[in-house]
């Protein structure tokens, strides 16, 4: 026998999802996170899990892993003491960023530390120019220096990031070199192995975060090695890439800024994989928690990514999922502005005091109160009855904070909360898609988390989506995309060229050598040069723009067909996002940028055949009135678990399970797939 | 049709997605680095008769666009037949005269949003083009005395017919304009901008109907009033007053005096900035919009940042400026550097006036001047025609609880910095330094932020613009924090020789010449001998406080070598006073 494992570790629970290979089962866990130690709560799982179902460690011959190790230690502010070396002159780029305040009117609002404290922060004598071309050749004396305070400064990391590395990294090669050299037990991030891309801030700071988070990373993926070892797990480690797709151990250590987004990848990566199962390969996924809402969009089957990102005002540039997050959740709290009008959020009262229902004290009106007032939530079954909810408290934080205030009625309050809370969330789901292009009739919306699915019909409707997708499992996505995702390297160049002055052969010559960079990446981890399948793209925009374009690349030897059918594809892209062409004008290729996939043998998830019936009679359990448009309507509550392929459940319907409530509005009906997913869809 | 809070705040979250992607569109799809980089454009939905409802936010826009956008379109309007505009139409302007922009480069772009063949809002924006002709690249020269010379004046056209640029209106622009290229662009993106809006409004109407989208349009701007209304009522009622000066004008070197008085009146505002001198021969002066601009912009910082700005929120302000004085200069004379000079003087007067009534909100003076550069001339590298144009950071205000922020946009400008990267690529130019300005700070129990400096090396023959000030009166502290250091820019020779140049200048300057520029720091907050010491020693630590200062200013000692604080010498210095 042989097994896959994933096992993602989240804020509160690490997720575990085995796989057997020759018959597909999947078997899923759920155990406490010890976030002192993550590596304690992964042993724990695994040898639970493997331990309840007889499995013998050494027939699990791939562990693939989501961790938010290099999350915390960047929002908790607890990495390596770490030194930046500059060019002369250019001390302070870190810190003083793009100069902009971080609001327009709140002048309260603070920047971010920089990662590296100024008198940490050393210039170096050197000046390469944008052609690559040598200004002014590197100062070794002052090298020599430099060398010496890092020496005495007591540090664990240094990052290097010099003008122009993009376009010439000898100098910055040969100052990791001598580093290296003298002291060798510096963990060193040069910027142009990190991210070798033009805009000298977002370089530097992703460079420096990377630096500042490698030391942690290196020792926690050691303890977690042995740890697994200890277990009799001999299998290699896979670590889940902010890009949704994994990589070796070696090279999680090197470059830990690639997995800032490790764990919300994988629920990408997991919910798409079910959509795509389902048939629905444009999918937007949206992940409704306690206190956040996450949003990705998935088109034709591929995951949306973007190249730029901030985690809390800092600028990470490398390939991640594009997750757009607001402050939006169950426990988001209902309050009125100065001005009358009601609002949520981003107040949130977490889990501690939580919302009033939750009975700890907590006195303000939240979404979750609203839900449970109007009927929609079951005040015995939240959490799988392990919280049993008070819709007295809900109903009297909603009288006193919104509906009296406002003058009306606690049912009028709550469903206003509701609404509220969706407008912001219309509005997030808005910015994903058709601020980029993308028409939501064409989507399906798939809905996540615990409070995701109670949402997810209003938020169709209001965006003409016309299905909903509620998975079977919505609480350990992040487990099941582990498995699902592919070994994937993503390199770039910048190479700034007008369209006028760039030669195929050129082209050929960057792809090339970045593909046998990516070829000998995937040869370490055991790919066959067979096995790799390749993306090429290129970023163009017109001479003077600021913003790039992705125009696909086609393969092998490019000639000067190739290249005007790249720039063709530049143009429609141009004209999809912005509605006009300019093909008169000179264009020019900021990037290429190569992807490298390797195809990991992924679970076929099981599909049973429909009974045909249609009569979810047998799943029913009781019925309870529900608000729907400010009137209580009798909605016929059902068990998830019992509900069978084929069944129809019409709304209005309560659809309750462990971790999750499925709301069926009058009108619509859940169609359970043979997925066992629950498709919701507007009775025509 | 009555209205409910809750679809208020549905409608609000509705209108602020349309606005925000029209912002969104605008800045990718425009050509020139002030716009699709440096975010240098506003946009906003407007109700049919003008008024301003929704700007887009999210830190883009800046905040002088706020006031003058509402101007531009209702000038647009009294002046131009909308009647005559179909669904397509866009109408164009950028004259500071009599109301609109606050200089030529400011084209507001206007169009008309119809719904079942009627007029029933607008969408407009407003984007900084790098060039629109005149004396010098860039736009905003100095040594001009009227605005013919600052360059192609464009009153109300429909330079959009039926979706298409007007070939002959766009003939006449781009035979003026110095990179024809960037400015079709950038009129491109601007349409795109207002056709996403016009899109995304219809869609609104479809779903909510006109009248439901028409009533909460209208309710938006009542809200706002409610909310600006709330919020004045927090400054104690009274008379307050200040005065600040502008060093020259480029022409002369003399002082003009910007002179407010605000009556606070429970819910209203009156500010009179009567007593202001009289215009300046060069372009410092300005129109009323830009002075209403600053007013909105200050009280919404201090009493409510969150407040979405429209016409109902200016509605409870009385502004006066008397004609012919700098803050309402009579045509044609010159104003096309206020937005970059005299209205973060406004700003300054206003909040000098406030710290009497609301020492607790004000910020003691930041930067004070958005020390613009402007540097063009033809590229050696390739024959073309090249403008780079970049404003600076400064030291941001102390106030009573919070050090002032280093080398940060303040006030009416939060643009972006250009990349030195992108900027030697795009430009002839070496950029040598960029870095913060240790001991620029003006120092204070809480202290103001450091400036910045930025050494530019010429590759060829260029001609400069400096739009600056604070050079000679520096920015102020509060309640006993000190002055920040000034500002500078200096020229310096292959052969050493330094020429320091005035704080407004068109000037020419040859290849291989080394451009220093110094920002000023923020003004500080408090008696420096009460900053707690150990902030102290983390300045001088960071490089950001000599330690000589800190004896001398701050009245710290530190050990020489360990930098740790010497108990009582620190003692001595500061029992000694």
């Amino acid at each position: 026998m042989s097994y896959r494992l994933g096992v993602d570790v989240g804020g509160t629970f690490t997720d575990l999802a085995l796989q057997d290979v020759e018959t597909d089962a999947l078997e899923f866990a759920k155990t406490p996170s010890t976030p002192a130690n993550q590596a304690i709560g992964v042993a724990e799982g695994i040898s639970q899990l493997i331990g309840r179902l007889g499995v013998s460690p050494n027939e699990v011959k791939f562990l693939s892993h989501g961790t938010t190790v290099a999350t915390n230690t960047l929002l908790e502010r607890k990495g390596a003491r770490c030194a930046l070396v500059v060019t002369r002159g250019f001390r302070d780029v870190l810190e003083i960023g793009r100069q902009d305040r971080p609001h327009l009117y709140d002048w309260r609002q603070q920047k971010p530390a920089p990662i590296v404290p100024r008198h940490l922060r050393f210039e170096v004598g050197e000046r390469v120019l944008y052609t690559g071309e040598v200004e002014t050749p590197l100062d070794e004396g002052g090298l020599a220096s430099v060398i010496e305070r890092l020496g005495s400064a007591e540090i664990d990391a240094v990052a290097v990031c010099l003008l122009h590395s993009y376009a010439n990294p000898a100098h910055e090669m040969a100052v990791g070199a001598a580093i290296r050299a003298a002291l060798p037990d510096l963990t060193i991030s040069l910027s142009c192995e990190v991210v070798p891309e033009f805009k000298e801030y977002e370089r530097m700071c992703t460079t420096a975060i990377n630096a500042y988070v490698a030391p942690v990373m290196g020792r926690y993926l050691t303890r977690l090695r042995q740890s697994v070892a200890e277990l009799g797990i001999d299998s290699e480690l896979h670590i889940m890439q902010s890009n949704g797709g994994t990589m070796g151990v070696g090279a999680a250590a090197e470059k830990p800024v690639h997995t800032i987004l490790s764990g919300p990848a994988a629920g990408v990566i997991g919910s798409v994989a079910i959509a795509n199962q389902a048939g629905q390969s444009n999918s937007i996924s949206v992940d409704m928690g306690g206190t956040s809402f996450d949003i990705s969009l998935c088109y034709r089957g591929e995951v949306r990514r973007t190249q730029d990102s901030e985690i809390e005002r800092l600028p990470v540039k490398a390939p991640m999922v594009d997750i757009h997050t607001l402050g939006a959740g169950g426990g988001s709290i209902a309050w009125i502005d100065p001005g009358g009008a009601l609002r949520v959020g981003p107040q949130s009262a977490g889990a501690e005091p939580g919302p009033a229902c939750y009975g700890r004290g907590g006195r303000e009106a939240t979404v979750t109160d609203a839900n449970l007032a109007l009927g929609r939530l079951n005040p015995a079954s939240f959490l799988g009855g392990r919280l049993r909810l008070d819709a007295g408290l809900a109903r009297d934080a909603i009288r006193r904070r919104i509906a009296d205030p406002l003058g009306m009625s606690v049912e009028e309050a709550a469903e206003g909360i509701v609404r509220v809370v969706n407008a912001g969330m219309i509005k997030g789901i808005r910015v994903v898609s058709v601020a980029k292009g993308y028409d939501p009739r064409e989507f399906c919306l798939v809905a996540f988390g615990g409070a995701g699915p109670v949402h997810a019909s209003e938020l169709a409707r209001e965006l003409d989506i016309p299905r909903v997708l509620a998975p079977i499992a919505p609480g350990v996505t992040s487990a099941l995309g582990l498995l699902m995702a592919d070994l994937r390297e993503d390199l770039a160049r910048t190479i700034l060229r007008p369209s006028d002055a760039l030669e195929p052969a050129e082209l050929n010559e960057r792809f090339a050598e970045m593909e046998a960079e990516a070829a000998a990446t995937m040869e370490r981890e055991g790919v066959a040069p067979g096995g790799v399948a390749w993306i090429r793209v290129a970023d163009v925009r017109y001479l003077g723009q600021g913003f790039e374009l992705q125009a696909p690349v086609g393969a092998g030897a490019l000639d000067g067909g190739d290249v005007a059918e790249m720039y063709e594809r530049f143009h429609m892209a141009h004209t999809q996002l912005y509605g006009y062409a300019q093909r008169d004008s000179r264009m020019e290729v900021v990037n290429l940028r190569l992807t490298a996939l390797a195809n990991m043998p992924r679970p076929r998830l099981d599909a049973a055949p429909l009974n045909g019936s249609r009569n979810p009679d047998g799943a029913r359990v009781n019925a309870r009135p529900v608000y729907f448009h400010n009137e209580p309507v009798s909605a016929g509550v059902y068990d998830r678990a019992r509900l069978a392929p084929g069944d129809v459940v019409e709304g209005p319907a309560v659809i309750e399970q462990l971790d999750s409530t499925t709301l069926v509005w009058p009108g619509q009906t859940a169609s359970v797939d043979s997925y066992r997913n629950l498709l919701l869809e507007r009775v025509e | 049709m009555s209205i409910d809070p809750i679809t208020l705040e549905v409608m609000r979250n509705a209108f602020y997605s349309i606005a925000d992607e029209m912002i969104v569109a605008l800045i990718r799809a425009s050509y020139s680095t002030n716009i699709k980089d440096r975010r240098d454009a506003s946009c906003a939905i407007y109700t049919a008769t003008g008024d301003v409802v929704v700007v887009a936010q999210s830190e883009i826009g800046t905040p002088l666009h706020l006031g003058t956008m509402q101007s531009a379109v209702r000038s647009a309007m009294a002046a131009y037949p909308f009647d005559d505009l179909r669904p397509g139409d866009a109408v164009a302007m950028n004259m500071p005269y009599p109301a609109g922009p606050g200089h030529l480069n400011d084209l507001c772009l206007i169009s008309p949003v119809f719904y079942k063949g009627e007029m029933i809002a607008i969408t407009a924006n407003q984007a900084h083009h790098v060039d629109m002709g005149g004396f010098a690249p860039g736009s905003m020269p100095f040594g001009v005395k009227e605005i013919f010379q600052e360059g192609l004046q464009i009153p109300p056209i429909r330079l959009f017919r039926g979706g298409e640029m007007d070939p002959e209106l766009w003939s006449l622009i781009s035979q003026n304009v110095r990179p024809p290229v960037e400015v079709k662009g950038d009129l491109l993106a601007q349409y795109a901008c207002n056709i996403t809006g016009e899109r995304r409004l219809t869609e609104l109407m479809d779903r909510y109907t006109l009248e439901t989208v028409g009533t909460y349009l209208d309710e938006m701007i009542r809200y706002s009033e409610r909310r600006m209304r709330a919020a004045l009522r927090k400054v104690p009622m009274g008379t307050y007053s200040y005065e600040d000066v502008i060093e020259g004008d480029g022409i002369t070197d003399r002082h003009y005096a910007i002179r407010v008085e605000i009556e606070a009146m429970g819910d209203s505002i009156r500010t009179d900035f009567s007593a202001t001198d009289d215009a300046a021969l060069g372009p410092i002066n300005c129109r009323w919009p830009s002075v209403a601009a600053c007013v909105y912009y200050v009280f919404k910082a201090l009493l409510d940042p969150e407040l979405p700005p429209n016409a109902g929120a200016y509605r409870p302000f009385d502004i006066i400026v008397r004609d012919g004085s700098v803050l309402s200069a009579n045509y044609p004379t010159s104003v096309c550097n206020a937005n970059i000079i005299t209205t973060q003087r406004i700003t300054d007067v206003l909040l000098g006036a406030l710290a009497d009534a609301m020492p607790e909100r004000v910020q003691a003076a930041c930067s004070g001047t958005m020390n613009l550069l402007n540097i063009g001339g033809t590229d050696p590298r390739s024959g073309a025609l090249y403008n780079y144009i970049e404003t600076y950071a400064g030291g941001q205000g102390a106030m009573h609880d919070l050090d002032g922020m280093d080398a940060i946009q303040n006030h009416m400008t939060n643009t972006r910095n250009a990349p030195v990267e992108a900027i030697e690529s795009a430009y002839p130019l070496l950029v040598e330094r960029y870095g913060l300005l240790p001991d620029s700070e003006g120092a204070g129990e809480h202290r103001g932020g450091v400036g910045l400096t930025r050494v530019l090396r010429t590759r060829g023959d260029v001609q400069l613009t400096l739009s600056s000030d604070r050079g000679g009166v520096p920015p102020w502290g509060l309640l006993g924090g000190a002055d920040a250091q000034p500002s500078k820019c200096e020229v310096i020779k292959p052969d050493g020789a330094v020429e320091r140049l005035p704080s407004k200048v068109t000037t020419s300057v040859p290849a291989d010449r080394v451009i220093v520029t110094e920002t000023p720091g923020g003004g500080g907050w408090g008696d420096a001998e009460r900053r707690d010491p150990e902030a102290v020693r983390r300045d001088v630590v960071a490089g950001l406080v000599s330690v000589e200062r800190a004896r001398s200013v701050y009245k710290v000692a530190l050990e020489p070598g360990t930098l740790e604080i010497d108990r009582d010498a620190t003692e001595e210095l500061r029992g000694s006073d």
